[in-house]
């Protein structure tokens, strides 16, 4: 199996002559950078499982008295323009954020997962049929797709997810069909085949394990994408409806408070931010060690 | 030319299928455009009717369907009943915004991701390249509506150098022009910068392994010559996919990135016209973008089956 | 990779130490922003940059969507309304010589000033005004076709006069011709253009088009063939349509606009804090609502719809408008500058006393005949639908946090305008964030607002009532102003106890501008007469003007 992080260090230190670099990616695993951020992501996730259970206060109780107070008043970090607790909010919106991300990504996984797979393994006109309906979705911007799905399905929690969802089909299936052309090629499977293995067991027993790695490792750097999708549909009012908190929608709630209470917006957009740079940088970090390559995407 | 002849049937299949899916994603849009007409002060039942029986609403959506693409194939995208405008002409007036937008975008992103990519592939593994990479991380981890409105709060509201909204044209001064296209051109060009770099990084790195880079090296050239003739050229062609690919992204990042900066493109017209459920107008710009998409990444294959040598044998 | 991680978290404390200790928002600072009260001697040319709020689908009357404030103050340089009000709320000729009823008031003469022209060179004469009503206005699928229902035909009597026949005698119908219907167009341009003439407007106005970029900006010059001798003083107008609130904002203050328009509290909060602008505020009838939809249960239980009201606090509605002090609450469908405006309905407005909305829930819970068909003693639960635009967002979570205090389980849904529109005029709703009430006559609002649903789809509350009827009745032929304010009284005393819908604060309509730049709110009648000033920011472009640098400079030099 060939590694990205073989690669590097063979030219760095071809390059370089500086070797220690290398032993730090491989020898010491993944580095303290790597722990910080699935440090906050496991916060993150304990907001959102535990979000009812938290000190927090209600995150949907308008308190006018504290509307738009900053950080560390009347509210550790601040009050929004109705006066909701922001911290409380953040928090009950990580539950939110991690249930779209969550939903969105296993539809896209399951399904184009699937898909993937079946084509990858069968070829022949299902798997240029698939790939040319895959380059037909692909040809209308996301946002498009998106505006249409949420006209159709409404703006309850299951339907964005399911509408951020749908966008995550075609990827997913070409990464599954990249990941299942490599694997069926191999001797194992080739093996399985002469032996007469069923086709079935053949999928879930040598095939679906092989993919389902890489597979879930590009999970982590999805996710970060569709909380970036949601916060982009909230900005255009399409997300979630009120009063549940989303924290894309607190960032465009904070956008008109931006001349006089800049930390409505900018709280949730920190916050927003460390959580997408995480799952980037740890998605990327374990989709090195399975070597799924970008450009078969 | 056998290629063209084997890849055309491909192109027109998709491009007809794209043509369908436009269109019913439109017409089935929830919200009747005859209503959205009339607004909120003019409705009656009969006006309805009568307005439906006007724009041709009342008949079966595989008619409309076949009617619209005989004008489309002619060129003729309708007329827009809300405005009465021309949707082509409406489109045209529009384009020049957004290709400049877009062009001015994926110019800026490439001339910063190139250098940073190579210095990174160059000096994989070091602080430096886990650093260029960070900031890669970074840039892919904000919105581009708060790119957007970070960009406008310091270089508009904070230190004055550039309007916040507006778009001055081309033809009535280049230098306002230039001046209100930078901030909505970087706030698309950042994300697609991050994933410009980050697919350069990894196919340098894998172009390095190669063994004719080994041989340059052995030959003793000089290492920006290796990393820009010898290691830059092939993945170029990758590059060329990603940028053709990443289209779509672009056209959905210059919807949100307009309506910021109220340029007067398509992307806002767009949405707009979305909102307010001028379907001919809906269906005429989606057509246009993604026939768009699908002739330039299908110019772009045919430019890689053609140049690049390992697919022209494998074919 | 904590190199790059630890400036980043450094940038969190110090952001949050930064917003921690700057001084808090509530200080309410007051500019020097006050336009002059004698705006001075008028001074001819100039070129004014003006930024709206919004843009206009089209300009035909009776095609395009003409009741925004951004269309009607554009429509004010283009088009010259035929009636339009004075000071005092009375209709007067504008572009009309003059306009009189029959004894029965269903029939209407107007005769029109000789020699006035389009910006086309056509004559402005009875043929014109008849063409205009009949094909623009009087066909189905006109935007129009609903207001004038009740006119039946306009006759040419002469090359000047036309004579417009009613179904019923209606007391306030030059009210109509104040909006789109009373805009005449040139009928040669529009049938020279086609589908394109909603493209390029082709009025009496005192500007005329010299090019539209829609999204953009659109170019007017002089009309140097105006019909008011000397009007108007400036050379051109810009219109540029700059949506968000901030950015418009800014370009007043960078000195890249001369004048902005606002309709937003937060903004006019603002306004009033900064100085080297003059600032113009109007406030309007027209207000921020909560429509109920009669005719759903439980908001077709009066006392359902009355205890929602008492247990909104409309001040702090206000506030999260950002609102506090710049509008007052509104509790009828006319602001306190109005004329029909009525202290005793204030007075009686339910509002901000949630133990009377408990009653009343109460009341109606206990109820075994209770119209939602539920057990006694089960919670009420509501539906409310709000566009998905972020101060109407804001402003239904306070709706629903209120009502909730008050034991009432409250479902919020988004939804886009074009769904919105379609449920209210079906019916199928039961509350919705709405703008209620214009500028227009009682009588107007009144048959549009709740005419009988059956015949008036603009009913979308389907409230009816016999003593409503009863009063729209004598607001249609009662010419007399005290006892058509007693009935306009009657009708707001009435809504106190029905609640067909509920308010928030008052719009204010604001328009900044550049010091230079004079005589916003003080247009007169050709014979003098004082106008109405800017409703909805509805600016008259002919009579602004803006002083040249001789005029600015003389004025420092003696202020000094």
């Amino acid at each position: 199996m060939r590694s990205k992080v073989a690669d590097s260090s063979v030219v760095r230190s071809r390059a370089q002559g500086f070797s220690a670099a290398a032993r730090q990616v491989f020898g010491r695993g993944f580095g303290p950078g790597f722990w910080i951020a699935a440090g906050w992501l496991l916060l993150v996730a304990l907001c959102a499982v535990f979000a009812d259970w938290l000190p927090v206060r209600d995150p949907i109780d308008p308190v006018i008295a504290n509307r738009l107070n900053g950080p560390l008043t009347t509210n550790i970090l601040g009050a929004d323009g109705l006066g909701r607790d922001i911290l409380a909010r953040l928090v009950h919106g990580a539950r939110v954020s991690v249930v779209i991300a969550l939903t969105a990504v296993s539809i896209g996984m399951v399904i184009g997962g699937t898909l993937g797979i079946l084509a990858g393994y069968f070829r022949g006109h299902f798997e240029r049929g698939l790939m040319a309906v895959l380059d037909v979705i692909l040809a209308f911007p996301w946002l498009v797709l998106l505006l249409a799905l949420v006209a159709f399905i409404g703006q309850s929690l299951a339907a964005i997810s399911v509408a951020i969802g749908f966008l995550w089909i075609p990827a997913y299936a070409r990464v599954a069909r990249a990941n299942t052309l490599s694997v069926v090629q191999r001797e194992y499977v080739l093996a399985a085949r002469a032996m007469g293995a069923s086709t079935l067991r053949i999928l879930l027993r040598e095939v679906l394990p092989n993919v389902i790695l890489p597979v879930l490792a590009y999970g982590l750097v999805a996710m970060g994408l569709v909380i970036i999708v949601e916060s982009a549909l909230a900005f255009l009012g399409l997300s979630v409806e009120a009063p549940q908190p989303t924290w894309g929608g607190m960032i465009s709630e904070g956008k008109r408070h931006l001349a006089t209470a800049v930390h409505v917006a900018l709280v949730p957009s920190i916050t927003m931010f460390f959580t997408v740079l995480s799952l980037n940088y740890v998605g990327d970090r374990l989709r090195s060690r399975f070597d799924v390559r970008e450009s078969n995407l | 030319m056998r290629l063209l002849t084997r890849k055309l049937p491909w192109l027109i299949g998709t491009l007809l299928a794209v043509s369908f899916f436009t269109f019913m994603l439109v017409s089935l849009l929830p919200g009747d455009p005859a209503v959205m007409i009339l607004g909120a002060g003019g409705v009656s039942p009969e006006a309805v009717a009568q307005l439906r029986l006007e724009l041709g609403l009342d008949r079966p959506l595989v008619i409309r369907y076949f009617d619209w693409l005989g004008s489309a194939l002619s060129g003729d995208l309708g007329r827009s009943p809300m405005t009465g405008q021309a949707v082509t002409d409406a489109i045209l007036s529009r384009l020049p915004v957004t290709i400049q937008l877009g062009t001015m975008a994926i110019v800026i992103a490439l001339t910063l991701a190139i250098p940073l990519a190579m210095v990174s592939a160059y000096f994989a593994g070091s602080r430096l390249d886990r650093g260029i990479s960070g900031l890669g991380f970074a840039l892919m981890s904000v919105p581009g509506f708060m790119m957007a409105i970070f960009l406008i709060l310091v270089f508009a509201v904070g230190l004055g150098w550039f309007p916040a909204t507006g778009w001055v044209p081309l033809s009535e001064s280049p230098a306002g022009n230039l001046q209100s296209a930078i901030l909505p051109a970087m706030s698309l060009a950042m994300i697609e910068l991050a994933l410009y770099m980050r697919l350069l990084r990894t196919d340098l790195i894998d172009t390095l392994q190669q063994d004719y880079i080994t041989l340059a090296r052995a030959k003793g050239l000089p290492n920006w010559l290796i990393l820009t003739r010898h290691a830059l050229r092939p993945s170029s062609f990758s590059l060329m996919t990603v940028v053709g690919l990443q289209l779509g992204g672009v056209i959905s990042g210059a919807i949100i990135v307009e309506e910021i900066f109220a340029l007067p493109g398509v992307g806002r017209l767009l949405y707009q016209s979305i909102l307010q459920r001028d379907l001919l107008m809906v269906q005429g710009i989606v057509l246009f973008i993604a026939t768009a998409y699908v002739v330039v990444n299908f110019l772009v294959d045919l430019c890689y089956s053609l140049l690049d040598p390992r697919v022209r044998y494998a074919e | 990779m904590p190199n790059i991680l630890k400036p980043a978290w450094l940038l969190i404390v110090i952001t949050t130490l930064a917003v921690a200790c700057s001084p808090g928002s509530d200080t309410t600072l007051v500019g020097d922003n006050t336009p002059p009260a004698d705006p001075g001697p008028p001074v001819y040319g100039g070129h004014l940059r003006v930024a709206l709020e919004g843009e206009t689908n089209n300009w035909l009357p009776g095609q395009g969507n003409h009741v925004a404030p951004a269309a009607l103050t554009v429509a004010m340089a283009l088009f010259d309304p035929l009636i339009k009000l004075d000071h005092e709320g009375r209709f007067r000729p504008y572009l009309a010589e003059s306009v009189t009823p029959n004894d029965a008031f269903d029939e209407w003469t107007l005769r029109l000033r000789p020699g006035v022209l389009f910006h086309d060179g056509t004559p402005l004469n009875a043929d014109a005004i008849k063409w205009n009503f009949d094909n623009l206005h009087k066909r189905q699928g006109s935007v129009t076709y609903g207001s004038i229902r009740d006119v039946e035909s306009v006759e040419v009597i002469d090359d000047l006069t036309v004579v417009y026949h009613l179904s019923q005698g209606i007391v306030p119908f030059p009210d109509m011709l104040t909006r789109a219907v009373g805009w005449p167009v040139s009928p040669t341009a529009v049938e020279r253009l086609g589908d394109e003439a909603g493209l390029y407007p082709v009025g009496t106005g005192p500007f005329e088009l010299v090019e539209w970029r829609r999204d953009d900006r659109m170019e007017l010059q002089r009309n140097d063939d105006y019909w008011q001798e000397g009007l108007p003083y400036l050379d051109g107008i810009t219109f540029r349509p700059l949506p968000d609130e901030d950015a418009r904002l800014a370009s007043l203050i960078s000195d890249d606009m001369d004048v902005i328009q606002t309709l937003r509290q937060h903004i006019v909060a603002r306004l009033r804090g900064l100085s080297d602008i003059h600032l113009y505020e109007q406030v309007g009838n027209s207000s921020g609502s909560a429509i109920f939809n009669a005719q759903m249960p439980p908001v077709d239980d009066a006392r359902v719809r009355q205890a929602l009201a008492w247990a909104l606090d409309p001040e702090a509605l206000i506030e999260v408008l950002g609102g506090k002090g710049i509008t007052p609450v509104q509790t009828q469908y006319f602001n306190e500058n109005n004329v029909w405006y009525s202290p005793r309905v204030a007075e009686a407005w339910p509002q901000a006393d949630p133990q009377r909305a408990r009653e009343l829930l109460q009341d109606y819970m206990n109820d075994p005949q209770r119209s939602d068909g539920l057990n006694p003693g089960d919670p009420v639960s509501v539906e409310m639908m709000c566009l998905p635009e972020q101060s109407l967002i804001d402003l239904a979570q306070m709706y629903q946090a209120f009502w909730t205090a008050v034991g009432v389980d409250v479902r919020l849904r988004q939804i886009e305008q074009a769904t919105q529109i379609q449920s209210a005029i079906s019916g199928d709703y039961m509350i919705t964030c709405w703008r209620s009430s214009n500028e227009q006559d009682p009588y107007t609002i009144m048959t549009s607002d709740f005419g009988p649903p059956d015949i008036q789809p603009l009913n979308y509350t389907n409230f009816t009532h016999p003593l409503l009827d009863e009063k729209i009745e004598v607001l249609r032929l009662e010419p007399e102003f005290d006892k058509r304010y007693a009935a306009v009284e009657d009708i707001m005393m009435l809504f106190t106890e029905q609640v067909p819908n509920t308010w928030t604060g008052s719009t204010p309509a604001a328009v900044a501008v550049q010091p230079r730049v004079r005589n916003i709110k003080g247009w007169t009648f050709p014979d003098g007469t004082p106008g109405d000033g800017m409703p909805v920011a509805q600016v008259s472009w002919a009579q602004v003007w803006m002083l040249d640098d001789e005029a600015w400079q003389a004025e420092q030099a003696v202020g000094e």
